[in-house]
This record gives C-alpha cells, structure tokens and sequence, in this order.
C-alpha cells in the first residue's frame, strides 16, 4: 500500500517536472538547454531528437577518428545514442551532457575495440576512404594540396597512441577543456597535458614537410 | 618570464586554459620575444589546419541513423513495459522473487544487447548475467514445479481419476513433484508468509529411489544451490565493477558500496537466522532475496 502511494507521489513529481521542462524545450537552438535533457528524461523523444542533432556530428566524427570506418563509426554512434539515453536518468548534471556522451562513446569504441580483438581498426592506409571516394579527374593545385595535408594529417592521427589521440581529438576538435576531457577519460590533468603536449609534437613533425610545401607555393 | 617557461605555458595559453596572472606575463613575453612569438604564430596555425582538417573530414550522421536510433529506443521501452507487465502479472506474481526479477531484467538486458552484434556487453558482464538468469530460472523451475506437484495431484484427484505417476527425485537435486515450499509473494518480501503444504503423495508404479528427499531437504538443496549460483554471479560482477571503478563518479560508488555494505549485513544476517532455523522456508527465503537485491545493485552498476 504504502509503495503504492509513493509511486503515486513519484510519478506525480516526474509530471511536474516534465510539465517544468516544456516551457524549456522552445530555448534550444545552438546549445542544449537544459530543460531538453529533462524532457528527455522523462521520456519525450523530440527531445531526445534535439539531442542527437546537436551533439550526432560531434560524436560520430569523435568515434570515427577512433575506428576509421564509416560504417563501423555509425554503428558506434548510433550504440552510444542509445545507452545515452538508457541512461539519461543517470545524468546528475544536465550541463555536462556532451562530456557524458563523449564519455560513453569513449567506452563504446574501447569495447567494439576489444571485441573484434583485430588490427584492422587501425585503418586501411594503403587505400584510404578519402581517396577512393574522391574523383580520378586532376584537381585544382590548392585542392591537391589540401587533400594530402588532409591525409597527412589523417596519417599522423592513426599514428598517435589511443592516449594521445584521445586527448588530442578532444582538445583540438572538440574544444573541451581538461576538466571535461579528464572527466571523460578518467586520466590526470597533468597526464593530458603530457599526452597533449606530445601528441602536438609528433603531429608536428609528421605534418612538418607538407607545411614546408605550402609555404614553398 | 622567461623564454623556457613560455614555452611551457604557451599551449594552455592559446587554449585558454591559463589563470588571469599567468595569462598576462605570457602575454607580456610574446610581445617582446620574436622566438616564443615564432612559436605561437605556429601553433596558431597548426590549430588553423586542425580546425580545417576536422571541418573536412567530421562526419554528418545519415537521416537513416536518427530512424534506427529511434526504432531502437522504442524497442527497449516496449521491452521494459514487457518486463513490467511479466513481473507484475497475476500469473508470475506468486512466483515473484528479487532473484525472479532479477533474472528477468538481465534476461531482457542480454537480449537487447545480443541484437546488436559486436557490441554485446564484456564477456564477464555477460557470464555474470547468465549466471543470474540460472539462478533465477532455477528457483523459478523448481517453484513452479514445486507448486505444480503441490496443485497437480490435487486438482487430478478432483477430476475422481487416479494421479499420473511421477517420477523420482534424481541425484543432484533435480525437483521433486511432491509438495513443497511457497515462494513470498511481491518481490520476496518476508512479511509474507511461506508455507509447507503435505498433501497425499500420488501413487508411484516405478521403482522407489534409493531414499526419497523430504521436502526440508529438497528446500535446503535448492537454497544451497541458489546462494552458490548467486555468490559465483556476484563475483563476477565484482570483476566487471572493478576494472570498470576508475572511470565511475566517485560520489556513485560511495553511494554503490555504502548500499552494499547494507545488503552484505543482511545476507549475513539471513544466513545466521537460516543456520539457526534450517526448518523455517522464510529464513532461506531471506537470504535468497538478500543476494538477489545485491546482484540488482551490482547489475546496476556494471551497466553503468
């Protein structure tokens, strides 16, 4: 009887609380307000759908310079999605949303990692998908250019250890600082600044002569 | 400043990660240092090219993937309105006990992670959900056939026909038809009362067993047989929690290992009453449902 009751009264609070949150939902545009992610908790899948079009991109594109393959990141995303919002009700602080899903994409290549137990994540460097997308016509010299910068670039990220890319990855393209970036790995801010430090070195140098073309042109 | 500790400083600099006074004495020494400035203008551009080369290559999620995304999260809730309707139905409610719903929960959890292939949860998280879904199938089993053995006879006596043979009990505790114990009802809670119903045993045309089990001995066997299943479960998931503890909230497994400590104390304590008061089916019943709250607990957070 009394479960009951509580369950009453608890369902009556997550009402109010979802009814809170409607009037919310209208501020997101650019960012995540918070009163979406309530929404979300409680069950509202527009919202969820808000949620996924800010942070979709970030993430698929986190996960594939991890596992360099399309369909493979997709698959990684769209698992990381759904355990997000398994779990949402877990999320105590709506503001650190993103870091938690970077977080549980982290954790979702790690497993996808050891699950295949095969080096073949490592990207097919011989024939990379950049290139076997792109047109066999000439291109313009700038594009050339840009295209094997691009793919040096690619080169020197595989090359760097799952440390360094990690903190790399987050740092530079996601922008994340090492609060969030030491939240969602779990490492030291002094590791990442050792790790980020490094991996800029390394990228550095590998990247070093087709800079010194550019300059060249 | 002086150069060296630029240098060092330089990158959280440009990443803004500096403190104001920090941030000002590097500032001050680029203005005058050409070498450190040199520096800065790379890094700068460097973080240019980043910035491009992740502009080029960043993926933008197919349409398709919003579509699978939402047809596999209305999947899971149709799934858990499925696990709710089971476990709360007149039929399973006189079944129902922590290790029932446990089982069931992470029977459904391991369904919906096999859907999706390379992506099913760690080996050991997998063993450990197994192992649960043994255990409760296996108090489930032997309640249901218990309860059958209870009913069947019974109800074929109301019908004025003779009562179907059964069979022996078989080495290795395999359930005996014969009238049993009556699992607590809503979630093993022990306020309700269990009881031990002796009804007439049907009749046997084969050959007797080498000696037939009583009902308290059947009971304990399966209580015994539980609470091993139940430990291996739990260490298994303590392995999981374990290589998995560096990366939880601090504040979660405070909160995790205090409940723990609450449940553990209660296991102990239904173990003590049970030792006590072998004959009494509830004490048993307590401490199966103590472990099932415990590998709820530990589920929880493996997941997490």
């Amino acid at each position: 009887m009394n479960d009951s009751i509580a369950a009453v009264k608890n369902e009556k609070t997550k009402d109010e609380a979802c009814r809170k949150a409607d009037g919310e939902v209208r501020m997101a545009f650019a960012e995540i307000a918070p009163g979406v992610v309530s929404r979300a908790k409680c069950g509202d899948e527009d919202a969820f759908h808000l949620i996924f079009n800010r942070y979709g991109r970030p993430v698929l594109s986190f996960i594939h310079n991890f596992v360099h393959d399309r369909e493979l990141a997709e698959e990684l995303a769209q698992e990381t999605f759904v355990r997000a919002h398994r779990n949402l009700g877990g999320l105590r602080d709506d503001l650190r949303l993103s870091t938690w899903l970077f977080g549980i994409a982290r954790n979702v290549v790690r497993e996808s990692a050891r699950q295949s137990r095969k080096d073949d994540m490592k990207v097919g460097l011989d024939e990379p998908e950049s290139l076997r997308l792109e047109s066999k016509g000439l291109l313009p010299e700038g594009a050339l250019l840009d295209r094997e910068l691009t793919e040096a670039i690619r080169k020197a990220l595989v090359a760097l250890d799952d440390d360094k890319r990690i903190v790399f990855s987050l740092k530079i393209f996601h922008e994340k600082s090492y609060e969030e970036i030491s939240a969602i790995t779990g490492h030291s801010i002094g590791k990442l600044k050792t790790d980020l430090h490094r991996a800029r070195l390394e990228m550095r140098k590998r990247i070093a002569p087709y800079l010194s073309m550019g300059a060249a042109l | 400043m002086n150069c060296e500790r630029c240098t060092n400083e330089l990158e959280d600099f440009l990443y803004g990660e500096l403190g104001e006074a920090p941030a000002a004495e590097v500032r001050a020494h680029l203005a005058d240092c050409a070498v450190c400035a040199a520096l800065r203008d790379e890094i700068e551009r460097e973080n240019e090219l980043f910035g491009q080369f992740y502009e080029q290559t960043s993926i933008e999620p197919a349409a398709e993937m919003w579509e699978a995304i939402r047809a596999r999260i209305s999947g899971e809730a149709r799934e858990q309105a499925q696990i709710d309707r089971a476990a709360w139905s007149p039929a399973f409610r006189p079944l129902d006990s922590g290790g029932l719903r446990a089982g069931l929960d992470a029977l459904f959890r391991m369904a919906r992670a096999g859907a999706f292939g390379r992506l099913l949860a760690p080996a050991m998280l997998r063993q450990a959900a197994f192992a649960a879904i043994l255990v409760a199938l296996s108090v489930a089993a032997t309640t249901i056939y218990l309860k059958l053995g209870e009913k069947g006879p019974r109800e074929v006596a109301n019908d004025g026909r003779e009562a179907a043979p059964t069979q022996p009990p078989r080495q290795g505790g395999t359930p005996s038809p014969s009238p049993s114990i009556d699992v607590p009802r809503g979630g093993g809670k022990p306020n309700d009362v269990a009881t031990t119903q002796k009804g007439p045993k049907p009749p046997v045309n084969q050959a007797p067993p080498p000696r037939q089990l009583t009902d308290q001995e059947l009971m304990n066997r399966q209580i015994a047989r539980a609470e091993r299943e139940y430990q291996k479960a739990i260490r298994l998931l303590d392995q999981a929690i374990a290589k998995q503890r560096d990366r939880l909230d601090p504040a979660l497994i405070k909160q995790y290992e205090s409940s723990l400590a609450l449940i553990d104390d209660s296991i102990d304590a239904s173990r003590r009453a049970f030792r006590e008061r072998p004959d009494d089916p509830i004490a048993g019943q307590f401490l199966l449902a103590a472990y099932a709250k415990k590998l709820d607990l530990m589920q929880d957070i493996a997941m997490k």
